[in-house]
């Protein structure tokens, strides 16, 4: 028997979007992207507090001491993607996506490499810090090495 | 309509829209509310919990809510699935965009069936924001409450059930179309239904 309910439902956003006043949509584009870049640098800033705390959860993870690390593990190095991302830093994004994704197969699998897990810290707390931002080669190189580890845990799996 | 088509000179005014902006990142939801700064929202209700998260919801109108999907105290699919279900009229009805950093095997299709109205990948840049606002803010879908799920009608477009298999709605036409039960129109009755003539007599 079907027990599912239809229905209208009334759409308030419709309504207060079309009230008059407000800005052409390239006028309100234009202000966010000014408005979320001047916080650019208290945002950037944050990386270096969520590196170290990426480093002290890797190393009560692998001493096994606190079931929720690799729980905290992962919800900061997702952080460190959603603010990366952000500001169109790609390979901090691609390095702290590849961590969260090493850190849920592994628990998938239930076994963690903390030796990948290490490098991946790593590599995320030096893209994420202001003495890298010029470095091009090291950058590069750093994103090449993680993607092959990535390739051999995604191989792996 | 298509989340891509939104104009540049199109009008919008989100001044005196109730806007919830929950995410537990504290970075997350300041970029989040400069965003919606930019976009001429300035009183954004901001929460860093789902606890905080459901205390607005009780306490104030909102016509859009902007969750990101992972929380300190529980996640935005429970969230959403808990806003759905309240009966807190008529927040639960709200818009819904879910925001989702990197997803979990186990949660790909969480996002889909907890009752958002949207989901969206992070980076979200805020085009890619204000396309899903104004689409959201244009929905027209019904709403489904049903034992198991609770929230817009997951269909985007009604195409009917997979070839082969019996639709479980209501409205679901049949796969099969049976022999005709009446005689077939005549040419001329067709072309009067394209060209309606006034009854002479």
């Amino acid at each position: 028997m079907n027990q599912a309910k239809v229905f209208k439902v009334e759409n308030r956003l419709a309504k207060v979007i079309v009230l008059p006043g407000g800005m052409t949509v390239a006028a309100a584009l234009r202000r966010a992207d000014e408005r979320v870049a001047s916080v650019r640098d208290v945002c950037l800033a944050s990386f270096a507090e969520k590196g170290r705390r990426l480093q002290q959860l890797a190393a009560i993870g692998r001493a096994g001491s606190d079931d929720k690390a690799v729980a905290n593990l992962y919800a900061t190095a997702n952080e460190v993607f959603s603010i990366a991302g952000a500001f169109g830093m790609t390979d901090l994004a691609e390095s702290a996506y590849g961590l969260c994704d090493l850190v849920d197969s592994s628990r998938e699998r239930d076994e963690i490499n903390w030796g990948a897990v290490d490098v991946y810290v790593d590599g995320v707390r030096f893209l994420g810090s202001a003495a890298a931002e010029a470095d091009c080669a090291t950058r590069a190189a750093i994103v090449a090495g993680l993607r092959q580890i990535a390739g051999r845990f995604s191989g792996d799996a | 309509m298509t989340a891509s088509s939104i104009l540049a000179n199109e009008r919008i005014n989100l001044a005196n829209a109730g806007v919830l902006l929950l995410d537990s990142n504290p970075e997350g939801l300041e970029i989040l509310a400069q965003m919606f700064a930019g976009f001429g929202m300035h009183t954004p209700q901001r929460c860093l919990s789902g606890e905080q998260a459901m205390a607005a919801v009780r306490d104030r109108e909102l016509n859009l809510i902007v969750v990101d999907s992972a929380l300190s105290d529980t996640d935005g699919y429970e969230f959403v699935r808990w806003l759905r279900r309240s009966g807190i009229r008529p927040n639960c009805f709200a818009p819904v965009i879910l925001l989702t950093g990197h997803t979990r095997q186990t949660e790909i299709f969480k996002g889909r069936d907890c009752g958002a109205n949207f989901v969206v990948r992070k980076p979200a840049p805020p085009l890619v924001l204000l396309q899903r606002i104004v689409w959201v803010s244009k929905e027209t879908r019904q709403f489904v409450d049903a034992p198991n799920y609770c929230g817009p009608d997951r269909r985007f477009r009604a195409l009917g059930p997979p070839a082969g298999m019996k639709g479980r709605r209501s409205d679901d036409l049949s796969f099969e179309v049976g022999a005709a039960k009446t005689p077939n129109l005549g040419q001329d009755d067709i072309d009067a239904l394209f060209q309606p003539k006034r009854a002479v007599g």
